[in-house]
């Protein structure tokens, strides 16, 4: 049974001015961007969410996407879902990398995979919100 | 806990120990956050560009996440136009991101 849906999604957004000489059409692109859309759909609301993390790891995400000159911003429908949107500027000005592989980018090895995951909230099963209500609620006897 | 497990070690080590660990990772995860919030607030995060085929590697950073996805009954799916797009970016910094944004949907208790 699935009870959630996350849909990410890349979308290339070129905006620019239309100029008109005699038949012909040009287009000069005035700012080239990347739409990176990361929409939560809930299909069953009856059921009680959890509650939310401390928000750190979103923090550190709007550090990070101002940090490569974007904007990220959010939408939300109680019940329904949200959508984060991330909007990053196309650039095409750094070396070429020789690297074909997209692993090969970065290492996805066990020691980083804990390190990225430590920016983001609760992904591992026993880190979950829910566990720590449970060992909150011991009173030692 | 700790007192709980040396008053009654028969009833709490198993658990016991466990919550202890679970409890220092979570606190430990909160620490590097904060620690690395207080990184990229300082200026001392450098931005590492490649020019590389974006579609890709997201697609990839996605499929990261499946398993994941399976456990926690999210139906994960990552669209794009599936052509190649090619763009300058900071491949450990958009992990970060799509780390994060995928781990923003919530844990659903049935």
């Amino acid at each position: 049974m699935r009870v959630a849906g996350l849909k990410l999604s890349l979308k290339p957004a070129i905006t620019g001015i239309f100029s008109r000489s005699g038949s012909k059409t040009q287009v000069s692109v005035l700012k080239e961007n990347i739409w990176i859309i990361c929409s939560t759909v809930f299909y069953r609301i009856e059921h009680q969410l959890s509650p939310g993390g401390t928000g750190i790891g979103l923090a550190l995400t709007k550090e990070m996407v101002q940090l490569l000159q974007g904007t990220i911003s959010v939408e939300s429908i109680k019940g329904e879902g949200s959508e984060f949107t991330v909007l990053l500027p196309v650039t095409r000005n750094a070396p070429l990398s020789d690297i074909t592989e997209a692993a090969d980018l970065i290492k996805v090895t066990d020691d980083q995979y804990d390190k990225a995951s430590s920016y983001a909230e609760p992904l591992h099963p026993l880190q979950t919100p829910k566990e720590l209500l449970t060992v909150g609620a011991i009173v030692p006897g | 806990m700790a007192d709980l497990i040396k008053a009654r070690p028969g009833e709490w080590m198993g658990t016991g120990l466990q919550k202890i660990k679970t409890n220092s990772h979570i606190l430990l995860r909160l620490v590097n956050q904060m620690l690395n919030l207080a990184k990229a607030e300082a200026g001392a995060v450098s931005v590492n560009l490649v020019r590389r085929d974006v579609n890709k590697y997201l697609a990839y950073l996605v499929e990261q996440f499946s398993s994941e996805a399976l456990r926690r009954k999210i139906d994960l799916k990552f669209t794009s136009a599936g052509e190649p797009f090619e763009m300058d970016f900071d491949p450990e910094k958009l992990v970060h991101i799509v780390t994060n944004l995928v781990s923003q949907c919530p844990e659903i208790y049935s």
